[in-house]
């Protein structure tokens, strides 16, 4: 049977539904340009600088290292560039460029890279690289310290979650918090990090990623769930007017990008639905044991992290396979 | 090609299309070939030892059993000279023999079938009719078939050439289906089938099941699942659960075969352009694909996927030289722009395989196994075995992973490995 064209013969199955992971790295930068807008609008020309710097460098890491590593050139799928905004989203608009470079580094080569690349990674690469830039250069991720010397703003500047952890040890965080009004605090009437100070924005975004579906919604949705239950549990259980209210916490800190853009890197976060809402629970539980009796203002990175750990395990809890065989049941 | 839908909470649904109407829509035949190819299981050695020479005479609805030795053969659906005996290999690495048949004028057939034919007749006849017919598992004595389950849905997308057979023989089928309980002696027979179809199958004597209209639900593990009550163990399959499963098509032919005496040698397949419109044609078996793809005009060049069978589990081949096979239910083509790629890459754990999958295989984890060759961990810790086989893993990963093909690969290697083990 001899023939001569040459057909392209490949396995089953012969569609595909035309997704790739780049997809989702876009879709994931554009959810959070609102919010990177107004941080920008809010700090000005180093805010801009700094979110040039972080995505510019954190490319560039990721060039270099597949180089290094001689593996194959893995930008293209964006998820460099989108570790290099979301990092800049947490950051002060004063961080020094070289903290700056620094972190991508970490967040590339220790988040990402040493363990084989994306998909390979335990651990959220953003919140490694935030995690240690923190630890080391507590002073320069200090908000109300970096913004002391350049900003003036027409609201109360001193970060939320900072005043209230102070209020808290003197058994007055309900007060403390009263000064931070909900509706000041989504439309981005405060201080924190470049891209987290702009709460509906955060929100939009995230709407539009859990509808396209690039995002879990068991994860986002519980998490929020867990850290607005838990501080309800607080307030109501706790000493009288000593912590703030659950919403002072869903719109402050961390909390919407963590629900939404943290929560939302794959390879860290289970993929069964008993998993997912456990991950996320926890993960908003231990957020709000950190912020209302642990030693860190906000607790969402080491939340999250701390959860990145119990992934493999949680994610062990599936449903049974179709037909599945249980050996000596 | 389908895409990804804007709005991507939800997990993909892809239906099934439901056959044309059949009134303003006449069947086509593709005319007859001059020549016709046939396959029987069995490597090609030794030239010397087979029964069946080049340029024997063979009448139509003649038996083409080359090796002596072996019960296996095939039915040539002309009269004609074997003008050529070849070794072929098919996908899965089974070995066959290719016989080539080209007509002569005389066109003469073999004696007539009984018009009560018996199981061995039945059994050894129509395996090569349309729909490819096996009822070998009934003579096993050491098999007890107690349920016979029809096919009245087709296996894949875009694909209606069974429900045609459905819609347009009705009569056929019904007779086929009185011959089949009278010849296996098997008394529980039941016909799956969509719901527009179950009016036209109400007159066979025998239950009828609403089968869903969403891929893959046509599965015949998930139609035991769901409308039998029955899951078959990961690992085993329908005959091992009793349940004998059939093609509404090949029903059909045992019907008319009944009532003409003649061995069934057309069949309805679907004619897939590159377009993705799909008409349903009615070939002769044995026919090159290229006599079908004539009759549309369908041109494939270099570079173009030619598949048998439809979008999402069919086998894509080489040549347009290939004959229709029994079971060829499609011919699909696929022109070289639109092909979808395939990459090396590595999971990314974004978890749509294990929204998607059927048999809620932990794809994510699986996967990762199969990659480094792990194949007896995937099936006992991970479930490879209870795939059904509907390629919707590979269908949604963002990473392109050719995940169903690592299955596939897998379950080969499995199958391999068992005798060993014994």
């Amino acid at each position: 049977m001899e023939t001569k064209k040459k057909f392209v013969v490949s396995h089953a199955p012969h569609w595909h539904n035309g997704n790739r992971v780049s997809r989702k790295s876009y879709n994931m930068m554009l959810a959070a340009l609102p919010a990177v807008a107004i941080g920008i609008h809010q700090y000005g020309a180093l805010a801009l600088g700094v979110v040039c710097i972080a995505m510019a460098s954190a490319m560039a890491w990721e060039l270099i290292l597949d180089l290094l590593m001689k593996r194959p050139s893995s930008i293209g799928d964006g998820t460099a560039a989108l570790t290099g905004l979301i990092l800049a989203m947490l950051m002060p608009p004063t961080l020094p460029w070289w903290a700056v470079i620094t972190t991508t580094f970490v967040a590339i080569l220790i988040g990402k890279m040493i363990f084989g690349g994306l998909g390979g990674n335990p651990f959220n690469p953003v919140l490694v690289g935030y995690a240690v830039a923190n630890l080391s250069w507590k002073g320069l991720f200090d908000f109300d310290a970096a913004l002391a010397g350049g900003y003036t703003f027409g609201f109360d500047m001193a970060y939320p979650l900072t005043a209230v952890k102070t209020a808290v040890a003197n058994g007055a965080g309900a007060e403390a918090a009263a000064n931070f009004s909900a509706s000041a605090l989504l439309m981005g009437q405060q201080t924190g990090g470049i891209g987290a100070i702009f709460g509906l924005g955060l929100i939009i975004g995230g709407l539009y990623l859990i509808i396209r579906g690039y995002i879990r919604w068991e994860i986002c949705l519980s998490f929020v769930a867990g850290i607005f239950v838990t501080a309800y549990l607080f307030k109501a259980f706790g000493p009288e007017g000593a912590y703030a209210d659950p919403s002072f916490h869903l719109l402050t800190g961390f909390t919407l990008i963590g629900a939404f853009f943290l929560m939302g890197e794959d390879s860290s976060t289970p993929v069964n639905l008993i998993p997912m809402l456990i991950f996320g629970a926890g993960a908003g539980v231990l957020t709000m044991l950190m912020r209302n009796i642990g030693a860190y203002a906000d607790g969402v990175v080491y939340a999250i992290l701390l959860m990145n750990i119990l992934n493999p395990l949680l994610d062990m809890i599936r449903p049974g396979a179709l037909g599945k065989v249980v050996e000596n049941a | 090609m389908k895409r990804r839908s804007f709005f991507g909470l939800v997990k993909p649904r892809l239906s099934y299309s439901a056959p044309p109407d059949l009134s303003s829509l006449p069947l086509e035949e593709v005319p007859a070939s001059r020549t016709a190819t046939f396959f029987v299981p069995g490597a090609l050695e030794s030239k010397e030892l087979l029964t069946l020479k080049v340029g024997d005479i063979v009448k139509a609805g003649q038996r083409l059993a080359p090796f002596a030795a072996s019960d296996d053969y095939a039915v040539s659906t002309l009269a004609g000279k074997v003008t050529a005996m070849e070794p072929y290999t098919d996908a899965n690495a089974n070995n066959f023999t290719a016989i080539m048949v080209e007509a002569d004028a005389q066109k003469e057939w073999v004696d007539a079938l009984d018009e009560n034919p018996d199981l061995a007749t039945v059994a050894a006849n129509f395996q090569n009719g349309p729909g490819a017919l096996c009822l070998k598992p009934v003579l096993d004595p050491e098999v007890n078939i107690n349920t016979i389950l029809i096919l009245g849905m087709d296996q894949d997308l875009l694909v209606t050439a069974v429900q045609h057979v459905v819609k347009s023989r009705t009569k056929e089928l019904a007779k086929g289906v009185k011959a089949l309980k009278r010849i296996t002696k098997v008394s529980k027979v039941i016909l799956a089938a969509p719901s527009y179809l179950v009016d036209a199958v109400k007159n066979c004597d025998c239950e009828v099941k609403e089968v869903d209209t969403v891929y893959p639900n046509a599965t015949p593990k998930l139609v035991m699942h769901k409308l039998l009550g029955i899951t078959v163990p990961a690992g085993k399959d329908l005959i091992d659960m009793g349940v004998l499963c059939v093609s509404a098509e090949a029903v059909a032919a045992l019907g008319e075969s009944c009532t003409t005496g003649k061995a069934c040698t057309d069949k309805i397949l679907t004619l897939i352009n590159k377009d993705e419109e799909a008409v349903n044609v009615k070939v002769r078996i044995g026919t090159p694909i290229k006599d079908v793809l004539a009759l549309k005009s369908i041109m494939v060049n270099s570079g173009d996927r030619l598949i048998l069978g439809g979008p999402m589990t069919g086998v894509a081949t080489y040549s347009v030289d290939l004959p229709v096979q029994p079971d060829t239910d499609a011919i699909m083509v696929q022109d070289a722009d639109n092909l979808s790629e395939i990459e090396d890459a590595a999971c990314i754990n974004c978890g749509e395989c294990v929204q998607v999958c059927p048999a809620k295989i932990p794809v994510n984890v699986l996967v990762r196994f199969l990659e480094n060759k792990l194949y007896v961990e995937g099936a006992e810790r991970f479930d490879l075995l209870s795939c059904v086989d509907c390629g919707l893993c590979s269908y949604v990963c963002p990473a392109r992973i050719p995940i169903y093909q690592y299955i596939g690969l897998a379950k080969h290697e499995l199958s391999r490995m068992a005798p060993e083990a014994e």
